[in-house]
C-alpha cells in the first residue's frame, strides 16, 4: 500500500500479523526527489507482488537512481533482485562496514555498489544524504541515514513497534493518543535481546544524542509507520519502554 | 597443513579435520582481503588506532558433522554459493546432508539455505524457536529449537544453548556433549592477514600471535561486533562468562569468525575473558 507521509516522502510495504494477534510492519520509503528516486530498503521478498506493483505505480516512468540499504538482512534487502531486474541502472548504496561478498546477493556486480561512510555525506541526484553509526541496531554494518531536506531520520530496526490490526498503515498523528510505549516495547524487546544486559538509562542517552545531533522531523523506521507527528512524545515513550526492557 | 582448497579470493573456501568426524569448511579471501574487508578493517581502526592494519581478513566458518546422521553449522555467504556445494559433495562423498543448523538469519551464516535445500531435498533445516514472524527471514517451514533441545547425530549429541552475545535476535548457539565442540557464532571475531588463512589456533603461534594477541584483537573487535556492550556493566558480563565456562566443559572452540582452537583452551578463553571485560570499559565514539 502507498501512503504519503509528507513532502515528497511515501511508505510502501506490508505486514504480519503474528499468532498473538501483534502485527509486525516491513516497509519500504521512497523519496521522489524530482527525477531521481532514493528508495530506503528493498522490503520483504513475501511482499514481493505489493511491493514492486506500487513501487511501478508510484515511480511511473522514472527509473530509481538509489536503493540505499540500512542493513542487509532479508527483510531489508528481499527485493533487490525484483528492484533490479525491472530498474537494472538503479544503483546500491550500503554501510562502508557491509562486506560484499558475504553481505549481498552474489549477483550484485561491485560497479553496482557505492558505500556511504559515517560521519559524511553525500549528493544523490541533487539530493544531500547524511550517514551515521546505528545507535542500536542487530547487525554490525547497520548505518542511520538523513534526509536534511525533509528532516527524515531512516533507523533501521531501531524505533519499530508492534501493533494491532487496526492501527495497520496508520501514522502516529491518525492514532488517538499517538503509539503507546507498549507497542514499542514489544518490538524492542523481541527484535534487541541484548537489551535486558544492558542500562536503559545509557541507550536512552545515546538515542536522545541522536535527536540533539539533528533536526528530525520524522522518524522511519522499517518495523513500524513513520512518525511524523508528536515526535518529542514518541521519543519519550520509547525511552519509557527502554526501562522496561533493561536493567 | 592438510587443507583442501575450492574456489580463489572471495568464492574460497578451505576444507579441514578438526576431529574424524567434524570438518570445518571456512571461507576467507587470501591475498586480496584489503580490496574486500577495507570498510571492516576501518572500523577496527576507528575503535582503536593500533588495530594491526595488516590483518584485514575474516575468517566465516561452517561445520560439518559427519556420523550416523549428518550436520552443517551455518551455511557461509553469498559468494561461497558454489564453492560451499562443491567442499560438501567431496566431504559427503554420496551421502545426504540430513540437517542444516542456522546460528543465526544473517546472510554470511544463512544466505545459501535454499541452494543447500535444493541440493539436498530431503534437509531439514533447524533454526532458533520462540519467536514470532518467521516468514519474512525466509524461515517458514524450518523445525524451531529450543534452548535445552538436543540432536543426535549418532556418536554426537548437539545440544542448542542460550547465547550469552548475541546481534540479530534470532541467534542460538550450539554445544557438542561428547567432543566438547562449542560454537559461540559471532562472539570472538577476530582478523588476520595474509600468511595466517586457514589455520588452528594453535598453528599461528607459529605466525607469532598469541594468547596475548587475541586478547588485544577481541578488545577492539567485539567493540564493533557487539557495539551494545558499552551499555552493559563489566561485572556482570565477567560474571555471566565464568558461569558459562563453569557450566561447559569446552574441548573444541569454534567461532564462526575465528580459528578454531583445540590446543591451551584455558589460556585462550581466560584471554577471551579479559577481552570482553575491556570491549564493555572502552572509551571510543560513535557518529551520533
Ligand atoms: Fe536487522
Ligand atoms: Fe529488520
Ligand atoms: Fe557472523
Amino acid at each position: 500500500m502507498i501512503r504519503h507521509v509528507a513532502h515528497d516522502l511515501y511508505q510502501l510495504g506490508e505486514s504480519e500479523t503474528g499468532k498473538d494477534g501483534w502485527c509486525e510492519a516491513v516497509r519500504v520509503y521512497v523519496l521522489l526527489n524530482d527525477g531521481c528516486p532514493l528508495i530506503f530498503d528493498a522490503g520483504s521478498h513475501i511482499h514481493r507482488g505489493p511491493i514492486m506493483k506500487d513501487l511501478v505505480e508510484l515511480l511511473g516512468e522514472t527509473a530509481p537512481g538509489y536503493v540505499f540499504l540500512t542493513h542487509t538482512e532479508l527483510p531489508h534487502t528481499g527485493n533487490l533482485s525484483a528492484i533490479s531486474k525491472t530498474w537494472p541502472e538503479a544503483k546500491f548504496v550500503i554501510s562502508s562496514a557491509i562486506l560484499p561478498h558475504v553481505e549481498m546477493p552474489w549477483w550484485v556486480k561491485g560497479e553496482q555498489i557505492q558505500y556511504g561512510h559515517a560521519g559524511s555525506s553525500e549528493t544523490y541526484g541533487n539530493r544531500r544524504i547524511s550517514f551515521s553509526d546505528a545507535i542500536l541496531k542487530d547487525q554490525p554494518g547497520t548505518h542511520w541515514m538523513f534526509d536534511e531536506k525533509t528532516g527524515v531520520l531512516f533507523t533501521a530496526d531501531a524505533f519499530g513497534y508492534l501493533f494491532p490490526q487496526t492501527a495497520d498503515q496508520k501514522f502516529d498523528d491518525e492514532l488517538e493518543d499517538g503509539i503507546p510505549a507498549e507497542w514499542s516495547r514489544r518490538y524492542h524487546e523481541s527484535a534487541f535481546r541484548f537489551l535486558p544486559m544492558v542500562s536503559g538509562e545509557k541507550v536512552s542517552a545515546d538515542l536522545r544524542r541522536v535527536f540533539a545531533a539533528r533536526d528530525v522531523k520524522i522518524i522511519a523506521p522499517t518495523h513500524g509507520n513513520a512518525v511524523r507527528g508528536n515526535i518529542n512524545r514518541f521519543i519519550d515513550r520509547v525511552s519509557l519502554a527502554m526501562q522496561g526492557i533493561c536493567q | 597443513m592438510n587443507i583442501k582448497i575450492y574456489g580463489e579470493g572471495i568464492s574460497r573456501v578451505g576444507v579441514r579435520q578438526i576431529t574424524p568426524q567434524i570438518y570445518l569448511i571456512s571461507h576467507c579471501v587470501g591475498k586480496a582481503a584489503a580490496d574486500f574487508n577495507g570498510g571492516f578493517a576501518a572500523d577496527f581502526a576507528r575503535i582503536n588506532p593500533n588495530f594491526d592494519p595488516s590483518a584485514n581478513d575474516i575468517i566465516y566458518n561452517s561445520y560439518l558433522f559427519v556420523d550416523e546422521r549428518t550436520l552443517l553449522i551455518d551455511t557461509l555467504g553469498p559468494a561461497q554459493h558454489g564453492t560451499i556445494l562443491e567442499a560438501l559433495h567431496d566431504i559427503l562423498d554420496g551421502r545426504s546432508l540430513d540437517y542444516l543448523w542456522i546460528s543465526h538469519t544473517e546472510l554470511p551464516h544463512a544466505a545459501n539455505t535454499a541452494s543447500l535445500r535444493r541440493a539436498h531435498p530431503n534437509l531439514q533445516v533447524l533454526t532458533v524457536g520462540g519467536h514470532d514472524h518467521y516468514e519474512i527471514h525466509g524461515f517458514e517451514d524450518a523445525r524451531l529449537l529450543d534452548y535445552g533441545d538436543t540432536i543426535e547425530l549418532g556418536k554426537h549429541e548437539l545440544e542448542i544453548i542460550k547465547p550469552m552475545f548475541v546481534d540479530h535476535a534470532l541467534t542460538q548457539w550450539i554445544y557438542e556433549r561428547k567432543t566438547g565442540f562449542m560454537c559461540p557464532v559471532d562472539w570472538a571475531l577476530n582478523a588476520h592477514n595474509e600468511h595466517q588463512c586457514f589455520r588452528f589456533m594453535h598453528e599461528m603461534e607459529e605466525t607469532g600471535y598469541s594468547p596475548e594477541r587475541f586478547m588485544h584483537d577481541i578488545s577492539v573487535t567485539n567493540c564493533v561486533v557487539f557495539p551494545w556492550l558499552r551499555w552493559a556493566d563489566p561485572d556482570q558480563i565477567v560474571a555471566a562468562i565464568d558461569a558459562f565456562y563453569a557450566k561447559y566443559d569446552i574441548r573444541i572452540f569454534a567461532p564462526s569468525h575465528a580459528q578454531v582452537i583445540v590446543r591451551d583452551i584455558p589460556e585462550y578463553l581466560a584471554a577471551l575473558r579479559e577481552a570482553m571485560r575491556r570491549v564493555v570499559t572502552a572509551k571510543y565514539d560513535l557518529v551520533y
